[in-house]
This record gives structure tokens, C-alpha cells and sequence, in this order.
């Protein structure tokens, strides 16, 4: 029995911080990509909806910012 | 505090400011909300006759690191300060405690960068684990010399988040 619930709690854990884990990877001349658990609040101080990833401009030209919208192409970022 | 050459001090005679510009992640929280007193584009930057000291400090309290500090001149004040200092350090440290299970907070800063806090991982362009942190700020004007993290030069850049 009791080894039973040492094994529940183990596992509640372990899903518990694979949640948490949030990711910034950076692409080389591209975005920000975020991934995991995370909110995002816009120039504004509002909460902007997203789900668990968004890409996020890094070149200061996407026209749909703060995401990127492929502008990065022509405009470059200094990497 | 560790003393660099490039820290500054500033005084009304009230209260003196302290900038150690090494910390600063450029939230632009003390010259968009400030710019009486925090001026960027002034030399010195720091004008202590643009705002009432009260309003100094509440901006100086909003500042995410400890790039800007502050001390009252007068040492009973300042006492008050210290203790009221060391009740925010462990109520931080334990909120910090708190926050390992809480979404991480990215903030999108008018015409600067991403500030961003919690508990995260920077992964480079080739898959490499750069570092684990809990607040830093990422360019997004495409122009800093410190990517990816934001360094200020957006400003010089005339960077404008608004299209």
C-alpha cells in the first residue's frame, strides 16, 4: 500500500513540472519562438490570448506585431 | 552593493538615486511612466527637480531590477527603509518560491522589448541549452549588438512598436 502511493506522488510530479517547463528558443535571422506555460500581456498591459506557442517578431518589421509575420525575409535581424 | 565605474548617484537632497546601469534589462518602465526625471536622451539622465520625491520613489519601486535603488539622506528614514527593504527581500524571495508553478510572464513594452519573468530556459538557434533565468529582456527592433537580448539600442534606432 504504501508503496503504492509513493508512486502516484512520483507521477503527479513529474507531469506537474513538464507543465511548467517554459522554453524562449531563438531562431537564427527568424523569431522568438515560446513554448509551454506561459502569458503574454501586449503593449497595453492587456492579456493577449494565445495558445501554448507563438512566434514573436524579432526584427522590428512584421506588421503584425508582436508576432511575426515572415518579414524578417527582406528586413534581417542582426544576429 | 558592488561599486562600477559606470554606476551613478544622484540626490535632491532627500533622497539619493542609485543607477548601476549593468543591471538595467531596458523595461523602459522609468522613462515611459517619468520622463520628467528619467530622460534618456539627457545628460545626466536623471533630473532629481523633475517630480516630488514620492513620485521618484514609487517609479524607483517599479523598476524591475535593481538598476534603479534609492536611499533616504536622512539616516532614521533610512533605517525605516532598511527594514521595510528586508520585509520586501523575504516576501520576494517567498513569492519567488511561489512563482517555480506559475505561467512565465511575457510583457510586449511599447516601442522597446519582451520583458520577461518566471522560471525559463533560452534555447539557441542549434537546439544548445543557453541558459535557465528568471528575468530578462529580448530584442525585438532586430538591431541589438547583444542578441537576442534587448541591449537599448532601439531607442537610438527610433524604434516604433505601433506599425
Amino acid at each position: 500500500m504504501m508503496e503504492l502511493i509513493g508512486r502516484l506522488v512520483l507521477r503527479v510530479k513529474n507531469n506537474f513540472m513538464e507543465k511548467s517547463k517554459t522554453e524562449f528558443i531563438i531562431i537564427k535571422n527568424g523569431p522568438l519562438h515560446v513554448k509551454g506555460n506561459f502569458t503574454l500581456k501586449g503593449t497595453d498591459g492587456k492579456l493577449i490570448d494565445v495558445v501554448d506557442e507563438v512566434y514573436l517578431c524579432r526584427c522590428g518589421a512584421s506588421k503584425n506585431k508582436p508576432f511575426c509575420d515572415g518579414s524578417h525575409k527582406t528586413h534581417g535581424v542582426n544576429d | 552593493m558592488a561599486m562600477d565605474s559606470n554606476d551613478r548617484d544622484y540626490t535632491n537632497g532627500e533622497i539619493t538615486v542609485f543607477w548601476q546601469p549593468s543591471k538595467c534589462i531596458h523595461a523602459t518602465t522609468c522613462y515611459r511612466e517619468l520622463i520628467e526625471v528619467f530622460n534618456p536622451r539627457n545628460r545626466p539622465w536623471v533630473n532629481m527637480d523633475g517630480a516630488p520625491t514620492d513620485r521618484i520613489i514609487e517609479i524607483i519601486n517599479k523598476c524591475p531590477t535593481d538598476a534603479l535603488t534609492y536611499r533616504w539622506n536622512d539616516s532614521e528614514k533610512n533605517k525605516l527603509l532598511e527594514n521595510l527593504n528586508d520585509e520586501k527581500i523575504s516576501q520576494a524571495l517567498s513569492y519567488e518560491k511561489s512563482q517555480t508553478d506559475t505561467p512565465v510572464m511575457v510583457q510586449v513594452m511599447k516601442d522597446g522589448p519582451y520583458v520577461v519573468q518566471g522560471n525559463f530556459t533560452i534555447i539557441g538557434s542549434t537546439g544548445n541549452k543557453l541558459k535557465s533565468m528568471s528575468m530578462t529582456s529580448f530584442c525585438r527592433c532586430g538591431v541589438s549588438n547583444n542578441m537576442p537580448f534587448c541591449d537599448g539600442t532601439h531607442r537610438k534606432a527610433g524604434f516604433t512598436s505601433e506599425k
